[in-house]
């Protein structure tokens, strides 16, 4: 039986300051339980999204131009 | 402008109403620990290992990823870091026995190692005190709950297999479009200025050029980038660039100090992101920290900003004279309904290292950083991000590596994690850094070139040496997350590759060595 995967981390939001990485440190206001209660949160959005995406993928295989790193990984040439 | 109820909220949420036509609400990266999914609603980059990665491919149809390095060997690695550091930590105990160390080894984190310096500058003593108190109570409660839900993560990150290698490209750049900008700030880090970086050998970087930049970071898998300059907001072709990045999968966002060209970004506000506005104080204190009156300006901007667009912001460098109106920028920010407020360390780079000792934050005041950004969130109800550099003096407050790394807190994380270009096209590790030496042949490396630099062993230089540290990093429990601290500070103090001077816990291994 395939072991079940965890997330390693999430950091949240967009950083458009364009001189260095912004991290959220409000979640440590709510310490650990909201980290905890967020995790399973997003695994479960990553799942919905993720067949949305691949739906909306296989629909606009034509769109010409477009990168996309999911049909990247179906080819498996995305190797680390 | 009507606020959306919170059931509009959840909907939007729901249905990714709010991204731009050509965006793809999630992207895919494969990386050594596993890999990095993008979502965009809600905005995260999410970081989960091997078996995680191969059920969603093998869950949403998609062919099984597959890594260069065997998982065995990947697993062995780690733990031979683990043993390495354990020893290393355990010799440096007995030398220095900071807070962090004492607590990790412990696990206790009850407060036995008080402070002998009194912070002076911000507040009365009882009041630092309180800060303080709260501060303590809340890390506690999160490493006993990470401790609790979360028994697999250890109390130090080395065996977190995100930083076992470097990423397998940057998670976003920061692109100076330009370095023309008329507002002429006393510590602008690019020494911006109003004919920017044209001479007559080497003009600044056109459209073609950054949309090229752009090609080259969507083939590297790169997820966001960040625009700035200089002033960005006065290119014409600021819009198109922004478009080209979504249709390259590729989020733009932006930072403009709001002073130029704002009738213009009103209208392509939508194309990005997120845009934050520098802000670096409210009414006087603007100028005490820019050196001239633009708070008037920049607080139109915001607001008109905030009009057309929900994801606006402000950036805030933290400076000696500005440290005190923390609390008053969160409550601007609440008011204003922004969606976050990102602090920025002020860094010795451009016309900033031009008394940059005079300007930067004292020690006390890195001290009470954490305690007083967690408390002025609380009460403002604020999101509050930091900068990389900041993470040393997160790290003092001994929040435990695991809580850090789950959140994505990482140190120095130039060339690696980020990396900036400047407005002719050179790449840095960061926005602050100088551009990597010269070649053999003259020229310097590209970012349009990335991927035929990021993997050559000398690349980017010191910035991924943080392995290599010295003490008291070498022994820190945090090195993994912090890396050393800002590679830009340690440099301007003398020696790049050394430990953040700043840092607190060096400050005082410092001290005590004398």
């Amino acid at each position: 039986m395939a072991r079940r995967g965890k997330i390693l981390a999430i950091k949240w939001g967009m950083n458009p300051n364009s001189s260095s990485l912004g991290v959220d440190v409000t979640f440590l206001i709510a310490g650990a339980a909201m980290i905890a209660m967020a995790t399973p949160v997003v695994g479960a959005l990553l799942r919905i999204r993720g067949q949305r995406q691949v739906n909306n993928a296989l629909a606009s295989t034509s769109r010409a131009g477009a990168v996309d790193n999911t049909a990247d990984a179906s080819s498996g040439s995305n190797d680390a | 402008m009507r606020k959306p109820s919170w059931l509009q909220r959840v909907l939007d949420v729901a249905r990714d109403q709010r991204l731009p036509r050509d965006a793809q609400a999630l992207r895919f990266r494969v990386e050594q620990f596993g890999a990095i999914v993008q979502s965009l609603n809600p905005r995260a980059l999410v970081f989960v290992d091997r078996d995680y990665a191969r059920q969603w491919t093998a869950r949403n149809g998609l062919a099984a990823p597959r890594w260069a390095e065997p998982e065995a060997e990947a697993g062995t690695r780690a733990k031979t870091q683990t043993r390495t550091r354990t020893r290393t930590r355990t010799r440096a105990e007995t030398q220095t026995q900071t807070r962090a160390e004492t607590r990790a080894e412990t696990g206790t984190g009850t407060g036995t190692e008080t402070e002998t310096e009194t912070p002076t500058r911000t507040g009365s003593p009882s009041a630092t005190d309180s800060l303080t108190g709260i501060t303590k109570r809340v890390l506690q409660k999160a490493r006993a709950l990470v401790r609790a839900v979360s028994p697999g993560t250890a109390a130090t990150l080395d065996d977190n297999p995100i930083t076992m290698a470097p990423l397998s490209a940057p998670l976003e750049a920061h692109l100076q479009l330009t370095n023309r900008c008329n507002a002429g700030c006393k510590g602008c880090y690019t020494g911006a200025s109003p004919q920017g970086d044209n001479t007559s050998e080497n003009r600044e970087w056109q459209l073609a050029q950054w949309q090229r930049t752009i090609d080259e970071l969507a083939a590297a898998g790169v997820f966001h980038v960040a625009l700035g300059g200089g002033e960005s907001a006065v290119l014409p072709w600021l819009g198109e660039l922004a478009d080209y990045c979504w249709q390259r999968g590729i989020v733009p966002n932006l930072t403009t100090s709001g002073l130029d060209g704002l009738p213009a970004l009103l209208e392509i506000a939508d194309r990005f992101g997120q845009i934050n506005v520098s802000l670096d104080g409210l009414g006087d204190a603007y100028a005490a920290v820019r050196g001239f009156d633009g708070f008037a300006r920049a607080d139109a901007a915001i607001r008109a900003l905030r009009q057309r667009k929900r994801e606006i912001g402000i950036n805030v460098v933290v400076t000696r004279s500005n440290f005190t109106q923390l609390d008053a920028i969160f409550a601007y920010a609440k008011k204003q309904r922004l969606s976050e407020v990102e602090l920025l360390r002020f860094k010795p780079s451009g016309r900033g290292a031009r008394g940059y000792d005079e300007v930067r934050c004292t020690d006390a005041q890195h001290r009470l950083f954490l305690p007083i950004v967690l408390a002025g969130a609380k009460r403002h109800r604020i999101r509050v991000k930091v900068d990389c550099s900041y993470t040393p003096m997160l790290a003092f407050h001994d929040p435990g590596p695991a809580v850090l790394a789950q959140l994505a807190v990482f140190g120095c994380t130039g060339g690696d994690f980020l990396i900036g270009a400047k407005a002719q096209g050179q790449l840095t590790a960061c926005s602050f850094a100088a551009p990597p030496p010269p070649d053999n042949n003259g020229a310097r490396p590209r970012v349009d070139e990335l991927r035929s630099y990021w993997n050559r062993p000398d690349a980017f230089g010191v910035f991924r040496q943080w392995r290599n540290a010295d003490e008291p990093c070498r022994s820190c429990t945090y090195l993994s997350v912090c890396r050393g601290g800002c590679r830009v500070v340690a440099a301007h103090a003398g020696t790049p590759a050394a430990p953040d001077p700043e840092c607190p816990s060096v400050v005082r291994f410092r001290s005590s060595s004398r």
